[in-house]
């Protein structure tokens, strides 16, 4: 019996901690839906998504361990007006406001046999943007952003924009940002007023998922953003570095292109490579023409000019890109550039005989 | 032995000799020197007067032997015959240009390979050099209304120098002949995007850090005043600045790659476009409608929207905002179609929201952004009216197939008659005529 009865106490007391559980639970949900009691039972409001942003549609339901809402008469309150009624209507689609608005929503149930339960919540919409970009390295000038490969980094912001009703926009300072990468919270990054973060690129061919959140000190708020970052392979692109006009970053050659000189001065330019510059001494080039391997200027090792003169004036250009510390990148790309005119047969030509192998 | 007066007399004649020879070798090697000059600018099409402060015509200066190739509207080379729709101005590259303020018909550029500003009056195909200073490899060159000017190229290091100069004017002491000095400063290293601040006589830009983020800067035109307006710990931005006063930060675009866009209002970044796609900007002056273009999924789309609260609306052409500039033309010009007469009291002109877009007529590639900003791909673009008060495009030209115009960098002058372009194939310098506009009325 004193077995029996240890066993239905243990039973009881499992169940009631669940309850105690759940309800603490219930409780420890974000500040901007909040809750109320009455005098017969509590109905908890659920907000979908967590964390909504301004004039967003926000699905809210209800839910009550004792009453059987689906047969209870239901009215939903938005800012103390009447805003839906209905047997059995547990759910609500109700649009957030502005940014700096407090919607309110109460609503009631009561059952067929005279139990009656309310709840409140209020929504806050909060914007939360996330930004980023790389480290790897673009021309000076170039319009676009700068993508991640393997052994760069990304650098990443997060704007938040929290205005309580009635008061201004809450400052970074105030604000708890949490960063994580593919789930994982990033305990080192994460933290008050830690509106940055500076994170590894992905590997080869991968892709991260990197997710903030943002909420409000006084829990007033909160909101939270996602990226999916993808790691490109660095690009290698050949330019004609110009006497006249410089690196012409507007005429990338192609895999065949023509010259109207005899004579010109090529530049590669390692797109999203990690790199501090095309010159960067961890960068290794590995030039050839026709076949015949190139020594590097040791100066501007990113160049290369070749002269056509007394030849047919067709140059396969080959060229293959690696990093002395990060073996994940490497590129490589060859060319086939016709010098002069009047030249359409390849043959080829060595244009460094003195420096051949 | 001593030399005799005879043999004296012969070395002073073949000394003699030798020295004429000497000169006249010299005079040969000096007029074959100013051919190579004159050749050389021949070959970057200008004649060999063109450096000299003399005025000549556009056709016959600058773009002489082109004309067949862009004639739209008959022989323009006929005294009195309208100019062509599409006129190329330069065959050398430029760095940048602008329309002189509250004109329609005087263009100035900066070339290129030299840095050397010149003005091109449209109407009369009048071009003249303003500037004699030398800034080789221009790469980029940002105008002011007042006719200073940003000229920005890579140093030996890498660095991006940035010069802000004024040009004199030509009662200016400074004035010599071939031109004019070009006065100024070089402001900090590594300015990574600048604008002038289209409502004072500022610059506004974007400066790196050395932690990798960058810094918006407004700064006074010789840099020797400057205010930091922004800081992000991303160096990506650029800027936008219109004359109605408003400030806009971009980051840049990468296809897919989610695209904000913030206007800078009393210290805080209120968003403008947010988690766009390949984002490309380009907001009004006076009016809260922006152009914007998304890139993503390997197809472009240009969306609309009128007011901040409207909903954007997806235009049916695809283009970047890049390749579109908004009307200028405002009310004043304005035609009404309401006869007078019938007519209590005027009728207010609403004016049209109307932008012009260079739309490509094919796309090849299915990261056009990435591919574009290294000029991996070149477009060949059609020019679209789009009315975004209407909700209507019309294509207004398309050129022939032969001369493949890709469209970067477009203004249009204020009274709404011309666009400049440059053809980013070769940096050129190119005119498009727009008719005028009607303005609607309202009933």
């Amino acid at each position: 019996m004193g077995t029996m009865m240890t066993k239905e106490g243990r039973v009881a007391a499992a169940g009631a901690l669940i309850i105690l559980s759940a309800v603490l639970f219930l409780f420890a949900a974000p500040a901007y839906a909040q809750f109320g009691n009455t005098a017969d039972g509590r109905l908890f409001l659920s907000v979908s998504p967590e964390y909504p942003g301004p004039n967003e549609p926000v699905l809210v339901s209800l839910w009550n361990a004792i009453i059987d809402l689906t047969g209870s008469d239901i009215t939903w309150y938005v800012n103390n007006k009447v805003f839906a009624q209905g047997v059995g209507m547990t759910k609500a689609s109700i649009a957030a406001g502005p940014l700096g608005s407090e919607t309110n929503i109460f609503a009631t149930a009561q059952t067929r046999d005279g139990l009656y339960a309310s709840g409140n919540a209020s929504i806050s919409p909060a914007e939360v943007d996330l930004l980023w970009e790389s480290d790897s390295y673009t021309p000076p000038l170039y319009r676009g952003r700068a993508l991640p490969s393997a052994g760069t980094g990304v650098r990443a912001q997060a704007i938040a924009r929290f205005k309580p009703a009635g008061s201004a926009q809450l400052p970074e300072r105030d604000i708890m940002y949490t960063w994580k990468r593919n789930g994982s919270v990033v305990a080192s990054l994460s933290g008050k007023g830690m509106s940055s973060a500076y994170i590894r690129a992905p590997a080869l061919f991968g892709t991260d998922i990197i997710e903030v959140a943002a909420s409000a000190i006084n829990g007033s708020a909160g909101g939270r953003a996602r990226a999916e970052i993808s790691s490109v392979e660095p690009v290698l692109v050949l330019y004609e570095n110009h006497p006249l006009f410089g690196i012409m970053y507007n005429r990338a050659f192609d895999d065949t292109a023509s010259l109207s000189d005899t004579e010109a001065t090529f530049a590669a330019v390692p797109y999203f490579a990690e790199a501090e510059n095309p010159d960067d001494p961890r960068l290794i080039y590995s030039w050839s023409v026709n076949g015949k391997k190139i020594p590097s200027d040791e100066l501007n090792r990113s160049e290369l000019t070749v002269n056509s003169a007394n030849s047919n004036g067709l140059a396969q250009i080959a060229l293959s890109l690696t990093h002395a510390s990060n073996l994940a990148m490497s590129a490589s790309r060859a060319w086939r550039v016709s010098f002069g005119s009047g030249n359409d047969i390849f043959t080829g030509f060595n244009p460094f005989p003195a420096l051949s192998e | 032995m001593r030399p005799t007066k005879k043999t004296l007399s012969y070395v002073l004649v073949l000394a003699a000799l030798l020295m004429f020879a000497g000169l006249g070798g010299w005079y040969f090697f000096l007029n074959r020197q100013a051919e190579t000059v004159s050749a050389t600018d021949a070959s970057r099409g200008l004649r060999s007067e063109a450096p000299s402060r003399s005025v000549g015509n556009i056709y016959n200066n600058i773009v002489s032997g082109i004309t067949s190739l862009v004639e739209r509207d008959g022989d323009e080379t006929r005294e009195g015959a309208s100019p062509p729709q599409l006129q190329k101005i330069t065959k050398t590259p430029v760095a940048g240009m602008a329309f002189g303020a509250g004109t329609s018909s005087v263009l100035y550029f900066a070339e290129s390979s030299t840095g050397y500003i010149f003005s091109a009056d449209t109407s009369t195909g009048a071009v003249e050099r303003l500037t004699n200073r030398m800034f080789p490899k221009t790469q980029e060159a940002v105008f002011s209304r007042d006719g200073s000017v940003v000229l920005r190229s890579i140093d030996e290091n890498g660095d991006i120098a940035s010069f802000a100069g004024k040009i004199a004017t030509s009662t200016s002491s400074e004035t010599v002949d071939g031109g004019a000095t070009l006065s100024g400063k070089y402001l900090e290293r590594n300015i990574s995007a600048i604008v002038p601040a289209a409502f004072s006589r500022e610059l506004l830009y974007i400066v790196k850090t050395p932690f990798g983020g960058a810094d918006g800067v407004l700064s006074s035109w010789d840099g020797m005043r400057r205010k930091t307006v922004f800081s992000s710990p991303l160096s990506g931005w650029y800027p936008i600045s219109l004359a109605d006063g408003r400030i806009f930060f971009v980051l840049r675009p990468a296809d897919n790659a989610a695209g904000f866009a913030y206007e800078l209002k009393n210290g805080s970044l209120v968003p403008q476009v947010r988690d766009a796609r390949g984002l490309t900007y380009l907001p009004n002056t006076s009016s809260a409608a922006i152009l914007y273009g998304e890139s993503g999924g390997g197809s472009l789309a240009l969306f609309a929207r009128a007011q901040n609260d409207a909903t954007s609306l997806s235009l049916p052409i695809r283009t970047v905002a890049d390749k579109c500039v908004w009307s200028t033309e405002g009310p004043a010009i304005a035609t009404t179609t309401t006869p007078k007469i019938f007519s209590k009291k005027p009728a207010p002109m609403v004016k049209p929201l109307v932008a012009y877009c260079a739309v490509p007529q094919f796309v090849t590639s299915n990261a056009f952004l990435n591919d574009w900003y290294r000029g991996a791909i070149h477009t060949s673009d059609s020019w679209w009216r789009v009315d975004v008060s209407a909700d209507t495009v019309e294509l207004i030209f398309a050129p022939e197939m032969d001369t493949p115009i890709d469209v970067e960098s477009p203004i249009m002058d204020d009274r709404g008659e011309h666009i400049a372009f440059i053809n980013a194939i070769d940096k050129t310098l190119w005119l498009l005529r727009i008719k005028p506009e009607k303005i609607k009325t309202t009933p």
